[in-house]
């Protein structure tokens, strides 16, 4: 095995989970099965143990620069992991194939949104807007507000957290949908928080860093107890996730938000494609390039 | 205190345990001597940080009165226990 190449594979995969609030298992899991011939099961439970990887060492920097809010990411954990749990009973039973294509819907959707509210939110932040809404019973019950200091625009970013039930339902949802298909919690989460919840882009991304290694570690903890986590597989990938991930994470406080919100949207435009591809094979048997079936 | 400042900490301690032993691991493999035991350490301090993360915040929320806060930490940490056994008696 080429450590060299695992590593490196390691160092994009933390690097682009970073900077976009992923576990980076998108990344990982094709290139382990289509360049080094793993097999998939050992794949995904060897990325499942580095995504914690990820996570610990981008929320490292982010609980240190302040960006992430640590008592919101508890908040909706709560529902997502019971919503990971849910999906993974009902995925013994449930059809999967509308399902996909709904998600690919719904991706698109937020993809565009994301590219679209990317200018309108640099103004909100500018103008303070983010805190001039009105909190939730919910959100002050448990004093999910606060505040980051954005690097890019060298402001004091204040947000008050609203629709706390309709982001709890949502985040439950994704949980579902993470358990039940396989995809990674980041994708939704960090466009639920953000344009579900009234927190701006940066905050969701640190949050969702944070409430990732924790639904991850429930499911590398069963596939570790199977014998299923490769570890000598995992060593090079970890070291360069960790230092892919401590990278972004250095650096995704100084990018101007309209450009991270429109990475955000591209990386979403190949989870819908990813999704749309899936559908279309189970449903005619016609395999689109560059998603793993 | 600041909730963020022991998390911070917590999440930095993890990373640095499992980044030395997977190293150190490595650089035992290169010299031609294997210990695999350095990489199921490792392994098991990744799986461990998340928890320990949220269990130092129900801790800092204790001593800071912040009932509210140790309420989210505690159900998030029960849901957690409970998916992980029912995930388990799931895969037997």
């Amino acid at each position: 095995m080429n450590l060299l190449l695992v590593m490196m594979m390691g160092v994009m995969a933390g690097f682009i989970g970073a900077l976009m609030g992923l576990g980076g298992g998108v990344v990982m899991v094709p290139t382990l099965t289509a360049i080094l011939g793993v097999d998939i099961k050992e794949a995904v439970a060897t990325s499942s143990l580095c995504v914690i990887a990820t996570s610990i060492a981008g929320a490292s920097r982010y609980v240190k620069q302040g960006i992430t809010n640590i008592k919101l990411a508890l908040f909706l954990n709560t529902t997502t992991v019971a919503g990971a749990v849910t999906g993974a009973l009902l995925a013994v039973v449930a059809p999967r194939t509308l399902l996909y294509l709904a998600l690919s819907a719904v991706l698109a959707y937020l993809s565009a949104s994301q590219v679209i509210t990317g200018k309108r939110e640099e103004e909100k932040i500018e103008k303070g807007e983010f805190a001039g809404y009105e909190e939730d019973k919910l959100a002050k019950l448990f004093g999910l507000s606060d505040s980051y200091y954005d690097t890019a625009s060298q402001v004091e970013v204040r947000y008050r957290v609203t629709r706390t039930p309709l982001g709890l339902a949502v985040s439950y949802l994704a949980g579902m949908a993470s358990g039940l298909l396989g995809i990674g919690g980041g994708v939704l989460k960090v466009p639920i928080m953000n344009q579900v919840m009234n927190v701006p882009i940066k905050a969701s991304i640190g949050t969702s860093k944070f409430m990732i290694g924790v639904t991850a570690s429930a499911s590398a903890t069963v596939y570790f107890m199977r014998g299923l986590v490769n570890t000598f597989l995992a060593a090079p990938l970890a070291l360069g996730v960790i230092l892919g991930a401590t990278l972004g994470a250095q650096i995704m406080n100084r990018i101007r938000v309209r450009y991270l919100k429109t990475l955000f949207g591209g990386v979403l435009v190949y989870f819908s494609y990813a999704m749309l591809a899936k559908f279309i094979y189970l449903t005619v048997g016609v395999a689109l390039p560059g998603v793993r079936l | 205190m600041r909730i963020g400042n022991p998390v911070y900490v917590v999440l930095t301690v993890g990373v640095v345990i499992s980044y030395t032993l997977f190293a150190l691991g490595l650089a035992a493999h290169i010299l031609g001597i294997e210990f695999p035991v350095l990489f199921t350490a490792a392994a098991l301090t990744l799986l461990a940080t998340p928890t320990a993360a949220v269990i130092t915040a129900l801790a800092v929320f204790l001593l800071k009165r912040e009932y509210r806060g140790a309420l989210l930490a505690l159900t998030l940490l029960i849901i957690m226990a409970l998916g992980l056994l029912i995930s388990s008696m799931l895969r037997r």
